[in-house]
Order: structure tokens, then sequence, then C-alpha cells
């Protein structure tokens, strides 16, 4: 039974993390996008 | 006997007239265009079958073919299993499913020429996030001189914006499998691998298959994004079939991108034909065994 509880609580963190991770993934370039535009200048090194 | 009238085929008109403008008429056009040199349209004389047969023996044509294909298969490769695995882990989510799903929703919504801007700007040195964090890890991140970092970010561009439309169709596929699968499948005994393989993958498997096809035929006509990272570069590593042919109209040669086009247009079809062949006798397949 304890070996079990243990088991779905190990599940239910990776679940979690990978949900955060897939967030963070996601979130990063608009959270990006939204930082320039508290920015002076924006940056033109390496731009296109 | 009944007799059948084809007075429907009237209501196909309007259809088939907006497809002759949008679709057939560009596609002669061009295919006209591409048995001739044309510098300007001033300056046209007829070729032949010129530019098909440099392009069958141009070796810049195979690279770029062969390039295209891997990166589709790359994409398909990652993102296919990818969000299928996302979709499953969701359906344990409860209600944070729908946050998650409208998150990676998100992306599918931004044009493609932002996509670039966004990505260089996150992985800029000075001022971006990703680029800030890989210089504090000691990551020298070069997408401009290092061919494999460019197609890192290729890669993680595309993924970013289309992997949505794979959980989005995987979730939706998922979702509408009856709990009776699932509750015998448990009298069974069954593995949870033995539940994807026997219950879950065959159930989404027509959605599935209209995400494979058009990831296909999208990763396999970028431009935008490979254009705007390096144009094609570090030494034409990332030159794919749509940046060669931009080369050709870039130089005023309209005859040899318009031939190009062409070829790339059957390579195109010809998956697409093969794709819908194989899945309609696999439906056929699976039919007759449901029978």
């Amino acid at each position: 039974m304890m070996h079990l509880q243990r088991k779905i609580r190990a599940g239910t963190l990776l679940r979690g993390m990978v949900f955060v991770a897939l967030a963070i993934f996601t979130a990063l370039p608009f959270a990006q996008t939204v930082l320039l535009s508290f920015l002076s200048t924006i940056p033109r090194d390496g731009m296109a | 006997m009944k007799r059948h009238s084809n007075t429907a085929w009237f209501l196909l008109l309007p259809a088939l007239a907006i497809m002759s403008f949008v679709a057939i008429v560009p596609l002669v056009t061009v295919l006209n265009f591409s048995f001739f040199d044309i510098f300007s349209l001033e300056k046209i004389s007829w070729v032949g079958t010129t530019w098909y047969e440099e392009i069958i023996t141009s070796d810049r044509f195979h690279a770029s073919f062969l390039r295209s294909l891997l990166f589709s298969a790359l994409v398909l490769g990652i993102q296919i299993p990818l969000g299928i695995w996302l979709a499953l882990l969701l359906t344990q989510a409860g209600r944070w499913s729908i946050v998650l799903l409208m998150t990676v929703a998100g992306p599918l919504v931004v044009p493609w020429n932002m996509i670039p801007i966004m990505w260089l700007n996150l992985i800029d040195t000075k001022t971006g996030i990703a680029g800030q964090l890989l210089a504090a890890a000691g990551i020298g991140f070069d997408y401009k001189f290092t061919a494999v970092h460019t197609w890192i970010l290729l890669l993680a561009m595309d993924t970013w914006h289309w992997l949505g439309l794979v959980v989005i169709l995987a979730y939706a596929g998922l979702s509408a499998i009856p709990a009776p699968y699932y509750q015998a499948a448990a009298i069974d005994g069954a593995s949870r691998m033995a539940i994807f393989r026997h219950i879950e993958l065959p159930k989404i498997g027509g959605a599935l298959s209209i995400v494979v096809l058009l990831r296909f035929v999208d990763s396999f006509m970028i431009y935008t994004e490979a254009f705007a990272i390096n144009a094609g570069g570090p030494s034409g590593a990332t030159t794919f079939l749509s940046i060669d042919r931009g080369e050709e109209i870039k130089g005023f040669s309209y005859g040899s991108a318009a031939a190009r086009s062409m070829v790339y247009c059957l390579i195109v079809t010809a998956v697409v034909w093969a794709f819908v062949k194989i899945t309609a006798h696999q439906r056929q397949a699976g039919d007759e065994k449901a029978a």
C-alpha cells in the first residue's frame, strides 16, 4: 500500500514537473517580448 | 428504376470557380513560366525543358531536397511522440488541462514572420532570457556560424510554434474514447502500454494522420523562419528547398524558380497522394477486421 502511494505521488510530481516545463517553454518567448517592450532600445545585434 | 439527376453538379460550380482562381490559374501560369527564360516580362525566351534538366542534375537541388526531408523527419520525430505523450499526461491533469491546452495553443496564433524575431530576442546574449541563461551556464550558442546550433534553433522554434496543434488534436481524440474501453482493459489486466497500443492509438489514429500530413507539408515548405534566422546558412547548412528556390527569384531567374516550384509541387502532391492511399488502405483493413 505504502509502495503504491509513493508510486502515485512520484507520478504526480513528475507530471507536475512536465507541465511546468511545458508552460515555461511556451510562455518564455512571449515573456521576452513583453520584457523588451519595457526596454528603451530594441537590440539590433543578431536581428535578421 | 430510379433516375439519377446530375443537376447537383451545378452546385459545385462556385467552388470550382474559386479553386480555379486561387489554385489552377496560378499553377498553370507557373507551369508556363517554367518553360521560358524570364529575366523580365519584356525579355522572355523559350527554353523547353532546360530548367528541369538542370534541376535533375543539380547537386544544390539534391542537397536542399535532402535537407528539407531531414528537417521534416526530425520535426515529425520530435513533435508527434512529444505531442501524444503530453496529451496523455493532460488527460490526467484535471481542471489544469484546460489552462495548459490554452497555453500551448498560444503560439499557434503567432504569425510566421514574428517567430524568428521573438526567438532571436530570446537567445540574445545581452537582453535575452535564454541567451543569458545559456551564457551563465557556459554554453556558447552560436546559431550564425555553427550549423548544429542553427538546426537546433529552427527545430525549437518550429516545435514551439506547432506542438500545440499535435497536443490539442491528440487530446481531443483521447477525450472521445468511451470509459468502458478502459474498464474492459482494467478487467483484463492490460498494461499501460497495451492500453495505449490497442485502445488509444487506434482511436486517435484519424486525428493523428491529419496532424502528420499537415506537419509534413508545413515543415517541408519552411521558408520564413529559416530565412530570417540565417538565410540558409551557415555555409548552406539550412538551405531548404524553399530557400533554394528563393535564391533563383532573388537572382531574377524566374523561369528556373518556376521549374523548381513545379518540382516542389510534384513532390508534395506525391507525398500527400501516397499518404491518402496508405491511410485509406489502413482504414479499410481496420473496418474489415472489425466486421
